[in-house]
C-alpha cells in the first residue's frame, strides 16, 4: 500500500503538473490567438475591398478630372456616381452570397455523393465477402461429393470383382453338379441292372415253385376225387404236363390245359371223360383257363405271349389278346364278362376290353414279392372292378395261378 | 511517508480499488493532456525579407507534439500574401538566432529554447538564406512522414525487437501518421497501444527509446540503451537514468537545482518510473524526449 501511495505521488505530480502548463500556455492565449486570427481575416478582406474600391475612385476621379468645367454640378454627378457605385457594390456582394450559397450547395451534394459511394462499397464488399464463403462452401461440396464418386467406384470394383470369384465358383459347382449327375445315372443304371436280375432270379425261383405247386396240386385232385366220393377217374389228358383245369359253370364240361398247346374239353358222363374237342391256336403251353361266368366262353392264356378267347360250342378261336411281352401266365375275366385281365412274365398286368378289343390299361410291376403274404389282398383286389387298378401294385406269375384257385 | 495499521489496511483495500479507477483514469487523462498539449507562438516575419506591405505577425496555437512544418500552412500563407512570389524559396523559422530543426517535434524545442521566457513563443520566419548546415529541407508532407515513421520503427526496436511494428499492416502505419498529421486522438491510440503492451513477465519494455537534449553540447542528444527493469527486479525510475546518464542533473538536496529536466513542459519527480513515462510521456514518435535546460535563477 505505502507503494500505491508513493505511485499515486509522483503520478498525481505529474498531473497536476500537466494541468498547470495547460493553464499557462494553452488556455491564457487560445481565445485571444482565435479573435485575433479572426479580425486579421476580416482587415484582409477589408485591405481587398478598399483596393478595389480605390482603384475605382481613382478611376472615376480621372474623369472627372478630364472635364473640369461644371464645379457645381461636379459635386452633384460625384454624389450620382456615388450612389451607383454603392449599387453596383451591394449587386456584387449578393452575386458573392449567392455564389457562396451555391458552392455550400454543391459541397452538401459532393459530401452526400461521397457518403453515398462509401456505402455501396461497404455492400459490395460485404457482397464479396459472401461469394466468397459461397464459393469456398460449394469447394467444400465439390470435394465432398468427388470423395463420395471414388467410395462408390472403390465399392463398385469391390462388387465386381466379388461377382467374378461368384461367377468361378458358380461354374465350378455346376461341373461338379454335372459330374455328380452323371454319377448318379450311372449308379440308377446299376442299380436297375441289379434289380432285374434279382427279379430274374426270383421269377426262375418262383416258376420252379409253380411247377411243384402244379405238380402238388394235380396230386391234390387225385385225393380230392376220392375224398368226395366221385368215381375218379385217371386218364392221361394230354401229351405234356397238364397246366390249367377247369370246369365250366354249368359243370358238364371240364377243359384242361397243358404244355401241348391245346385246350382239352372233356364231358363228364357216367364216370368216365368223354373227349368233347381240342381248342387250338395257341403257340406255346397253355397256363391258365377260364370259363366265362356264362359258359360260352373260354379264356386261355399262353407262353407265347397271348391270351385267347374261344367260344365253347364250336371250338372256335374268337380272340387272341396279344401285347404282353413275356409268358401270360393267367387270365380272367372280370365280373361283367365284357373286361379281361391278364397278368403276365413280364410283370405287368393287362387289362382288356373286349368291345373295344384294346388294352385298356396297363400295369407295370415294380415289386416282386412272395405270393403268400399277399393271398388275401389279391382277393380283394380282383373282387373290386374300378379300385384295382389304382391299387394294385404287384404281380407274380405263381400269385395269379394261386389267386385263381381261390377264386 | 506514514506506517499503515491494521485497520487503515482494512479501510484502504475499498479505497484501493478507487484508488485503481482514479489510478486508470488519471492515465487516460494524462495522454490526453499530452496530445492536446499546445503552445501560442507568434510568428513574425523577418526584416530581411522585402515585403510589399507592412506584415503583421501571425499568431498560432502550436500542437506540442508535431512538427513545425506539418502546422504552418497558415503561416506561409499569411505571409505569402505581402510577399513577392519571386523572392520566396523553402520557409524557415528560427528562434533568437538558432535555426529551429523542424524535424524535432515543436514541445521539445520550446522547452529546449524558451521554456522559461515570455509567453508567447517569438518565432521569426524567413523565407531565403536556408541555413543549409543547420537545417533539413522538408519539400512535402511525406517527408514528414517519413521522418516520422522512422522514428517509430526505431523506437519499436529498442522495445520489442521490432516485431509489434513489423506485425502490423501498412494501413496500421498509415493510421498512427494520419492520426498525427489530422489532431485524431482515438485515431493514433487505437493503433499506437499495441507499441505500449510488453509481455508481463518481463515486466517493462526490452530497452526505453529516450532521447536527452541539451542546447550547450556540441552532441544533438544522448541515446543510450538503457533498462527499465534491474537485474533484481526493481523498477527503474527517471532518477536512475539521470544518474547514469547525466549525473549532473541529480544535485543533493542542500545544493541549488543546476539544471530543469522537462518532459512536456512539465518537471516529473526523479521518483517516477522510466517505464511509465516511455507508455504515457512519450511523444507520438514513440521516444521520452527529455530537455534539459540550466535552472533559471531568478
Amino acid at each position: 500500500m505505502a507503494g500505491r501511495r508513493v505511485e499515486c505521488l509522483w503520478k498525481h505530480h505529474v498531473v497536476e503538473q500537466l494541468k498547470q502548463r495547460d493553464r499557462v500556455q494553452r488556455q491564457a492565449f487560445e481565445e485571444i490567438i482565435h479573435q485575433y486570427n479572426r479580425l486579421l481575416e476580416k482587415s484582409d478582406l477589408r485591405v481587398v475591398f478598399s483596393e478595389h474600391l480605390q482603384t475605382e475612385k481613382y478611376e472615376q476621379q480621372n474623369r472627372h478630372d478630364l472635364s473640369p468645367g461644371v464645379e457645381g454640378g461636379r459635386s452633384d454627378s460625384l454624389q450620382q456616381e456615388m450612389a451607383q457605385m454603392r449599387i453596383k457594390h451591394q449587386e456584387e456582394l449578393t452575386e458573392l452570397h449567392k455564389k457562396r450559397g451555391e458552392l455550400a450547395q454543391s459541397v452538401i451534394e459532393l459530401n452526400n455523393q461521397i457518403q453515398q459511394k462509401d456505402k455501396e462499397i461497404q455492400s459490395n464488399e460485404a457482397k464479396m465477402l459472401e461469394y466468397q464463403q459461397q464459393v469456398s462452401h460449394l469447394e467444400g461440396e465439390g470435394r465432398e461429393l468427388r470423395n463420395s464418386l471414388a467410395d462408390l467406384e472403390r465399392a463398385n470394383q469391390t462388387l465386381r470383382d466379388e461377382y467374378d470369384a461368384l461367377q468361378i465358383t458358380f461354374s465350378a459347382l455346376e461341373e461338379k453338379l454335372r459330374k455328380t449327375t452323371e454319377d448318379n445315372q450311372e449308379l440308377v443304371t446299376r442299380w436297375m441292372a441289379e434289380k432285374a436280375q434279382e427279379a430274374n432270379k426270383l421269377n426262375a425261383e418262383n416258376e420252379k415253385d409253380s411247377r411243384s405247386q402244379t405238380h402238388s396240386i394235380w396230386m391234390l385232385l387225385k385225393y380230392t376225387f376220392f375224398c368226395t366220393r366221385f368215381k375218379f377217374i385217371v386218364f392221361d389228358a394230354h401229351d405234356g404236363e397238364v397246366n390249367a383245369v377247369r370246369f365250366s359253370p354249368g359243370s358238364r364240361l371240364l377243359a384242361t390245359g397243358g404244355m401241348d398247346r391245346r385246350v382239352k374239353l372233356w364231358e363228364v358222363v357216367s364216370g368216365r371223360c368223354e373227349p368233347k374237342g381240342a381248342l387250338t391256336g395257341s403257340n406255346a403251353g397253355i397256363t391258365s383257363i377260364e370259363f366265362d361266368s356264362a359258359g360260352s366262353y373260354l379264356l386261355a392264356a399262353s407262353n407265347d405271349f397271348a391270351s385267347r378267347i374261344w367260344t365253347v360250342d364250336d371250338l372256335r378261336l374268337r380272340h387272341t389278346l396279344t401285347g404282353h411281352s413275356g409268358k401270360v401266365l393267367s387270365a380272367r375275366f372280370l365280373l361283367d364278362n365284357t373286361r379281361i385281365v391278364s397278368g403276365s412274365y413280364d410283370r405287368t398286368l393287362k387289362l382288356w376290353d373286349l368291345r373295344s378289343k384294346v388294352c385298356k390299361r396297363l400295369l407295370v410291376v415294380i415289386l416282386l414279392l412272395k405270393c403268400r403274404c399277399l393271398r388275401v389282398r389279391c382277393k380283394t383286389v380282383l373282387e373290386n372292378d374300378v379300385g384295382f387298378l389304382s391299387f394294385c401294385p404287384f404281380v407274380c406269375p405263381f400269385l395269379c395261378c394261386k389267386l385263381n384257385i381261390n377264386y | 511517508m506514514t506506517s499503515l495499521g491494521v485497520e487503515d489496511e482494512l479501510n484502504s483495500n475499498a479505497s484501493c480499488r478507487h484508488l485503481m479507477n482514479v489510478i486508470m483514469a488519471d492515465d487516460k487523462d494524462v495522454l490526453r493532456d499530452v496530445w492536446f498539449g499546445r503552445i501560442p507562438a507568434c510568428f513574425t516575419l523577418s526584416p530581411e525579407e522585402t515585403t510589399e506591405r507592412e506584415a503583421e505577425p501571425y499568431y498560432l496555437l502550436l500542437p506540442r507534439v508535431s512538427y513545425l512544418t506539418l502546422v504552418t500552412d497558415k503561416v506561409k500563407k499569411h505571409f505569402l500574401r505581402v510577399m513577392k512570389t519571386e523572392d520566396v524559396e523553402e520557409m524557415w523559422f528560427e528562434y533568437e538566432g538558432t535555426p529551429l530543426k523542424w524535424h524535432y517535434p515543436i514541445g521539445v524545442l520550446f522547452d529546449l529554447h524558451a521554456s522559461n521566457t515570455a509567453l508567447p513563443w517569438n518565432v521569426t520566419v524567413h523565407f531565403k538564406n536556408f541555413p543549409e548546415r543547420d537545417l533539413l529541407h522538408c519539400s512535402s508532407n511525406s517527408v514528414i512522414e517519413a521522418h516520422f515513421m522512422s522514428c517509430i520503427k526505431e523506437a519499436d526496436a529498442l522495445k520489442h525487437k521490432s516485431q509489434v511494428i513489423n506485425d502490423m499492416q501498412k494501413k496500421d502505419h498509415k493510421q498512427l501518421w494520419m492520426g498525427l498529421q489530422n489532431d485524431k486522438f482515438d485515431q493514433f491510440w487505437a493503433m499506437n497501444r499495441k507499441l505500449m503492451e510488453y509481455p508481463t513477465e518481463e515486466g517493462g519494455f526490452r530497452y526505453i527509446p529516450f532521447r536527452i537534449y541539451q542546447t550547450t553540447s556540441d552532441r544533438p542528444f544522448i541515446q543510450k540503451l538503457f533498462r527499465p527493469v534491474s537485474p533484481e527486479g526493481h523498477t527503474l525510475t527517471l532518477g536512475d537514468l539521470l544518474k547514469e546518464l547525466f549525473p549532473a542533473a541529480i544535485c543533493a538536496e542542500d545544493e541549488p537545482k543546476r539544471f530543469q529536466v522537462m518532459i512536456h513542459g512539465i518537471e516529473p519527480l526523479l521518483e517516477t518510473p522510466i517505464q511509465w513515462l516511455s507508455e504515457h510521456l512519450s511523444h507520438p514518435d514513440n521516444f521520452l524526449h527529455i530537455s534539459i535546460i540550466p535552472a533559471p535563477s531568478d
